[in-house]
């Protein structure tokens, strides 16, 4: 009941050229006339929607009015009549939802999912019926096959994974067979199916801007042909079928389709008919509408935030360390920022409480080498740049620069050193907030400085900060480190600039922040003095605890199996005697980069549960520390085995090297995140 | 975002000339890396009918990515594109392991052509996050990648293409591999 359109007495426009090319009898003549025929009919076809299509158009949007007031009646008859098998009404409604659905798609006014899903969702495993009632809308089909694709790519946005591209194609070459039954591919579907996938490769390659290698360019003629009568050789079909028998007629056609689609490429369904984009009820495509909604979010994100003046918006994260800056004065919603971690229950009322490894707020001294110098010009800078992102991020590099310029160049102060260290260092009053992932700076405005000093200082209040502040920093702590210095640096005599002048006795504490070297910029080390140590420890704590939070687990760099040789595989650890080592290619160790070129996308970043973080980390830390002892104790053997010759031997040293030490950076940043973790667990209530 | 994942790119390849063709049975999860690699937002000019083909350019990096599916018939039609290839990348749902046969034969054909006699190949172990998971160690074993590769750089690596977790390893593991020191 549903196939009423199919079964109606089609008119084929196509009949007389059908009739040329089809005849097997006159065999090469009948089909170079037939392709010759093609391109007119194609530019009839391209001038404006064919009559079939408006027909079907027309159709199709009686079917759908007359159909939505059917349906009723048609269940209410078969209730009525009860000696239908119930079953079979169960059928028929589905058949006839999915004939509904079908004609919704070919009308562009299908809900369910974005018009541009509709080829996906067509081609999904669970939608072969209405697939099926979508292509029977289709026919009649043309006798070419290239026409018979464009009349696809013009009904759906035919843009799909290739296994969906797959089904949708197959079903429309059986289609194409019962419509041309007659031609030289016989009852062949299958080769018509490998023509049609050919074809859409063909487009892609031909249209798309993609091409890799110049030098060899976009398939030509010769090459299209090869590649597709090689996959129809391969077909058993052809064959059975003695279709081969015909294959001069198959390169004419084919060379006729390329000529063909070298100049007009396959349209791409431009606008659905009716706005489709609202989304109400989710398809079942669960898969496919994940992704979709993931573009949505995002997108959507995006435009709320750039609307809204908040300094939490989404631009101000454009940079990779989310250097957020104080965007407009007029901000005062509060929107949040995207979660860097899986809130959990007991998060709640600890995520507020200062000073503990949850939170931390305070006002501290930021080494001015790590602050940028100017901040009147970046201010003007962020005035003009909040505008555009792009600009944005440009005057955030321009703030980052001077301060990495400064600490390579300036050689007054010992180059690694700390500011600890010398004696010269400047400091500078900020306020320092660790929060849920982030660590805020502000810089307070110089004449509100003596206010903040004298007032209470605790206020966790950001609206007021931002408000007194001249500039504003926001960085995730994703894959950062703080160290206390007085934990590596013990100096007996307490140096001058470290012994606070007016509480006299007590030892001044500092701790640094390095954030590794990411995509936007080269490793990144920031220096605070406290109070004292004490408070500088619970700065650590709290650090640690919300990096080793947010962070993976590296693992996946220690699982790769590979057969790539860097001097210590166990073929050679054990068999080198025996082995040509002269003969052995050495590849150069580097680690693996991580997800965390990735920063931006924080949207989807991996969230776990803080005790399976733990467990996590453990396991790793312990795992990490045992390959540590594994590789120290191949070296000697390694010395032992390649000191035969120079070159092999530096080679396989700074493998050994390279991959010591980038285990053991990793070693002592997770077990700071372990010990950091396992502390806050401990001290709270769970 | 675009910009970011040229960079993502630039800082992977540097000015490495890539091709790079990823492949898979269906339902392995390439369209999901895409996505998340967010290679599809890059391209800014019309999109074409057809297939995801996706291409970002970066200085001299061409990172050109294919989902390439499709019944056993369609198969040598992708062929055309093996030459030149720099690396392949082959997904492998690590969870299925009912399928696990099937991909193995599925890459057997592909590494066995001709034309791919000298890529890098990838396997990227995918599902890490499903609890039946196979590990790299185990999927490695399973496609007996020690005893059929032997003149080419291979590597497995775990991915999870929801988290992110293994991809930029994986391309990152291309490029450290793809030019192979003489010495």
């Amino acid at each position: 009941m549903c196939a009423s359109l199919n079964d109606v007495e089609k008119t084929d426009p196509y009949g007389a050229s059908q009739s040329g090319y089809n005849d097997s009898s006159t065999g090469n003549e009948g089909a170079l006339h037939g392709s010759r025929s093609m391109p007119v009919s194609m530019k009839n076809m391209l001038q404006s929607p064919t009559m079939i299509n408006m027909c079907d158009i027309l159709q199709n949007k009686e079917l759908i009015d007359d159909e939505k007031f059917v349906i009723p009646s048609v269940t209410t008859i078969t209730v009525g009549a009860g000696f239908e098998d119930a079953k079979s009404s169960q059928c028929e409604k589905i058949d006839q939802k999915n004939h509904i659905i079908a004609l919704e798609i070919s009308n562009g006014t299908f809900k369910g999912i974005p018009y541009k899903e509709y080829a996906n969702f067509l081609g999904s495993e669970n939608n072969h019926q209405i697939l099926s009632e979508f292509i029977k809308l289709l026919s009649p089909l043309p006798l070419s096959l290239l026409e018979t694709l464009f009349i696809l790519s013009k009904s759906v946005y035919f843009i799909a994974e290739a296994q969906n591209i797959d089904r949708i194609l197959e079903i429309l070459s059986k289609e194409w067979i019962v419509c041309h039954p007659n031609t030289h591919w016989k009852s062949g579907y299958k080769s018509c199916h490998i023509v049609l996938f050919s074809l859409l490769i063909l487009n892609s390659d031909l249209h798309n801007n993609f091409q890799v290698d110049h030098k060899k360019g976009k398939f030509s003629m010769v090459a299209f042909i090869n590649n597709t009568l090689r996959a129809l050789r391969e077909e058993s079909e052809y064959e059975e079928l003695k279709i081969y028998s015909r294959e001069h007629l198959i390169i004419e056609e084919l060379s006729e389709y390329y000529r063909t689609l070298y100049e007009t490429p396959l349209p791409l369904f431009a606008e659905p008919r009716t706005s489709t984009t609202a989304s109400d009820n989710q398809s079942s495509l669960v898969r496919l509408s994940t992704l979709e909604s993931r573009e949505f979010s995002s997108s959507n994100l995006r435009s709320i935030n750039s609307n809204s003046t908040s300094l939490y918006s989404r631009d101000a994260q454009i940079s990779v360390r989310e250097m957020g800056a104080k965007s407009n004065k007029n901000f005062h919603k509060n929107l949040p920022m995207e979660a860097l971690y899986l809130k959990e229950s007991f998060d709640e009322g600890l995520i507020t409480q200062n000073d503990s490894s949850w939170f931390m707020d305070g006002l501290i001294l930021i080494s001015k080498k790590s602050l940028p110098r100017k901040y009147f010009k970046r201010d003007s800078d962020q005035a003009t740049a909040s505008k555009t992102t792009s600009k944005r991020s440009k005057s955030l590099f321009r703030w980052l620069k001077p301060s990495k310029t400064m600490t390579l160049v300036d050689h007054t102060t010992r180059k690694t050193s700390l500011s600890y260290l010398s004696k010269d260092s400047e400091w500078e009053s900020v306020k320092v907030q660790i929060k849920e992932g982030r660590m805020f700076i502000f810089k307070i405005k110089s004449d509100l400085k003596e206010l903040i000093h004298s007032s209470e200082t605790n206020s966790t209040a950001i609206d007021y900060f931002k408000d007194i502040s001249s500039s504003f920093f926001a960085y995730s702590l994703l894959e950062a480190e703080a160290q206390v210095v007085q934990d590596n640096i013990i100096i007996g005599r307490a140096m001058k600039s470290s012994i606070s002048s007016k509480n006299g006795k007590r030892k001044k504490g500092n701790f640094t922040v390095s954030f590794p070297e990411d995509i936007n910029g080269p490793k990144l080390v920031l220096e605070f003095q406290t109070k004292d140590v004490e408070e500088a420890h619970k700065f650590m704590q709290c650090i640690n605890f919300w990096a080793g939070r947010i962070s993976p687990v590296p693992l996946t760099q220690f699982e790769v199996v590979s057969n790539a040789e860097y001097g210590w595989s166990d073929k050679i650890l054990a068999n080198h005697a025996f082995l040509d080592l002269n003969n052995i290619i050495v590849s150069e160790w580097k680690p693996l980069l991580g997800l965390e070129l990735l920063y931006e996308e924080t949207e989807d970043m991996e969230m776990i549960k803080l005790k399976e973080r733990l467990d996590k980390l453990a396991d790793f830390t312990e795992h990490l520390g045992i390959s540590i002892d594994k590789h120290n104790g191949i070296k000697d053997k390694l010395i032992e085995i390649w000191s035969f010759d120079d070159k092999y031997f530096e080679v396989v040293m700074n493998n050994w090297n390279a991959k010591y030490l980038y285990m053991n950076n990793q070693y002592k940043k997770r077990l700071s995140y372990l010990t950091a973790l396992q502390r806050a667990m401990g001290s709270a209530q769970f | 975002m675009g910009s970011s994942i040229s960079k993502v790119l630039g800082k992977l390849f540097g000015s490495k000339e890539m091709k790079i063709l990823m492949l898979g049975l269906d339902k392995a999860g390439k369209t999901t890396i895409l996505y998340k690699l967010k290679l599809n937002k890059i391209k800014t000019s019309t999109p074409t009918v057809g297939f995801n083909v996706e291409t970002v350019t970066y200085k001299n990096v061409k990172f050109n990515m294919w989902d390439v599916g499709g019944q056993q018939r369609l198969r040598p039609l992708w062929r055309h594109y093996f030459p030149a290839t720099t690396a392949l990348i082959f997904v492998i749902d690590s969870s299925a392991r009912n399928r696990m046969e099937e991909a193995k034969e599925e890459l057997y054909s592909i590494i066995g052509e001709k034309e791919m006699e000298n890529v890098v190949l990838l396997v990227w172990a995918n599902k890490q996050d499903l609890k039946d998971a196979m590990k790299p160690q185990e999927v490695s074993d399973f496609l007996e990648l020690v005893k059929n590769l032997k003149n080419q750089p291979w590597c497995v690596i775990g991915s999870n293409a929801l988290s992110g977790q293994g991809l930029v390893e994986g391309l990152s593991w291309i490029s450290n591999n793809t030019n192979v020191p003489k010495k």
